[in-house]
Order: C-alpha cells, then sequence, then structure tokens
C-alpha cells in the first residue's frame, strides 16, 4: 500500500505505526508535517527563539516516547495537539516559578502608554497581550490564549486540557477580569 | 456600563492580536535533524566506538604513566644491588670492586 492511495490521517496512522515499530524516517516525516502547528502554538507561550526551539522538542520528544498508545480513535492531529497544550501548560507553570525568582530588571519590558484603541496596529496590540498574559497565572494565560488568540470552543479546550467545560468557562472568565485588571492597573484601558 | 466598555476594548485588542500571526520561527529550519540527533542522544546511540576511543585517551595516559612510575620505583638500581652484596658477606671483595669500578 503507497502512501499516495492514503486519506491524510490514514496516512499519518501508517506513519505513526511505522515509526513506533521503529522507523525514524517516519517519525521524522510526522515532524515536518506537524512542526508549524506546534511551532505556532508554542511561540505564544515563550519569551524566545530558544525557548521556543526547546518547547518543540519537549513536544516532539514526549510523542515519541507515547507513539504507542496512540490508537487512532482520533486523528493524530488531535493526538498530537493534546500533548502540545499540555506540555505548554507545564512551560508556563515552570515560566511562572523561574519569574518569582528573576531580578525585576529583566521583566522591565512594559509596552506602556499604547492605549487600546483603532490606531494601535497588529503588532503591537500583539505585544500588549503577550506582556498583559505574562502577568497572568498559567491556567489562565492556558485558557484565555486558546480561547482568543487560537479560537478555539469551551468543549475543544476541554479536551485539548483535559478540564471540566465548566472549569474551563470558569478559568476563562477569571482569566478575563484578570486581564482587564492588569491593563487597567497600567494604563491601557483609559 | 464600564465593565461593558472594558470587555469590548478587550475583544478589539485580541481581534487585533489575532491578526498579526507569529509566523514562521528560523528554528523550524533543521529542526527535524535536531530532534532525530537528541533522539539518538537519548537512547544512547549518540557517541560511536571511535569518539569513545577518542575520549578515553586521557584515561589510558593516566593509567601508563602510573604503571611506569610504580615500576620504576620497584626496579633495583645500583643502590639496591650494593646493599644487597654488603649484607651478604662479600663485604670487602664487593667494596673493592666498586671502588675500582672493575
Amino acid at each position: 500500500m503507497t502512501s499516495s492511495s492514503l486519506s491524510p490521517e490514514e496516512d499519518d496512522e501508517h506513519l505513526v505505526k511505522t515509526a513506533a515499530a521503529g522507523d525514524d524516517r517516519a517519525f521524522a516525516e510526522l515532524v515536518t508535517r506537524y512542526k508549524r502547528r506546534v511551532f505556532r502554538l508554542g511561540a505564544r507561550f515563550t519569551r524566545s527563539e530558544h525557548e521556543l526551539d526547546d518547547l518543540c522538542q519537549e513536544i516532539f520528544l514526549k510523542v515519541y516516547e507515547n507513539l504507542k498508545q496512540f490508537r487512532g480513535d482520533a486523528p493524530f492531529e488531535h493526538w498530537l495537539s493534546r500533548i502540545a497544550v499540555r506540555t505548554c501548560y507545564d512551560a508556563l507553570r515552570k515560566q511562572r516559578y523561574e519569574k518569582r525568582h528573576l531580578p525585576l530588571d529583566e521583566l522591565a519590558c512594559e509596552p506602556r502608554d499604547r492605549r487600546i484603541d483603532d490606531q494601535l496596529s497588529a503588532a503591537e496590540a500583539r505585544s500588549v497581550v503577550m506582556w498583559a498574559l505574562a502577568r497572568l497565572k498559567a491556567e489562565e494565560r492556558l485558557v484565555i490564549t486558546l480561547m482568543e488568540l487560537e479560537e478555539k470552543s469551551v468543549k475543544e479546550i476541554a479536551g485539548l486540557t483535559g478540564w471540566t467545560e465548566v472549569n474551563v468557562k470558569v478559568r476563562a472568565w477569571r482569566a478575563r477580569q484578570a486581564l482587564k485588571r492588569v491593563l487597567e492597573e497600567t494604563g491601557h484601558e483609559k | 456600563m464600564k465593565n461593558k466598555e472594558a470587555d469590548e476594548r478587550l475583544d478589539l485588542l485580541f481581534a487585533k492580536a489575532r491578526a498579526a500571526d507569529p509566523g514562521p520561527s528560523a528554528r523550524e529550519e533543521g529542526f527535524e535533524g535536531r530532534l532525530m540527533a537528541k533522539l539518538r542522544e537519548q537512547r544512547g546511540e549518540g557517541t560511536p566506538w571511535y569518539l569513545w576511543a577518542w575520549r578515553s585517551v586521557p584515561l589510558f595516559t593516566a593509567v601508563v604513566l602510573v604503571l611506569i612510575t610504580v615500576c620504576g620505583a620497584q626496579t633495583p638500581g645500583t643502590g639496591a644491588f650494593l646493599s644487597h652484596s654488603l649484607t651478604g658477606g662479600y663485604e670487602e671483595s664487593t667494596l673493592v670492586s666498586y671502588y675500582t669500578g672493575e
């Protein structure tokens, strides 16, 4: 059976089985297919290119370690997304711990005096959001990023994080309140 | 009312931020190669035998130096031969031979 006669899902499944049997080329092919998506998600939670590279490597290493547990009930992409989101969450919790132990100077990169109006460019808006999100708790940052920037539904977020839908809603509401407070305190909300 | 305005501004901020897609990272290039190298390293396949041999050179050098030192200390020299002769009952003839160089 050639890979060209398979649907993308079947093709992924075939690659997963081959990779799990020890074929590194099959795994490298899976990485090539999905690295863009993983890098895109990882960029939402990391502060530098180096950190992003480390995070993406960690995600794919976890995927490799768990290949044999992939049962094919859902598409490979969904399974990979769950691992990616949970690894990002772990990284956020670690960042939060590190931030508490960093000198204040290293955190002084606040995009101040940027009012939120129609004049704000997309790049500026992104930096304001990143700056404000960095001040939230790990679970708040994760849920608001998935909901508002990745445009995932409550159900999808619950599936990705393993939280209940009620929990997702509560955390998202708290995250919005915290975000409004952060922006208000720093003069973005005037 | 104030809360509603804050919500609207937050939605505007998110809408604008969504438009700024992070874009491809420079790190995506050659990512597979780096990842597979790390994977091999984790599986313990990273270092071929000749690299291990090369890395062992300082250890072997140290072992050889220690052996040379130990063997050198145990080899009987002139002094040891002389003292043995002096205690073996040939004191006089040995001393004469030693001083005359015979």
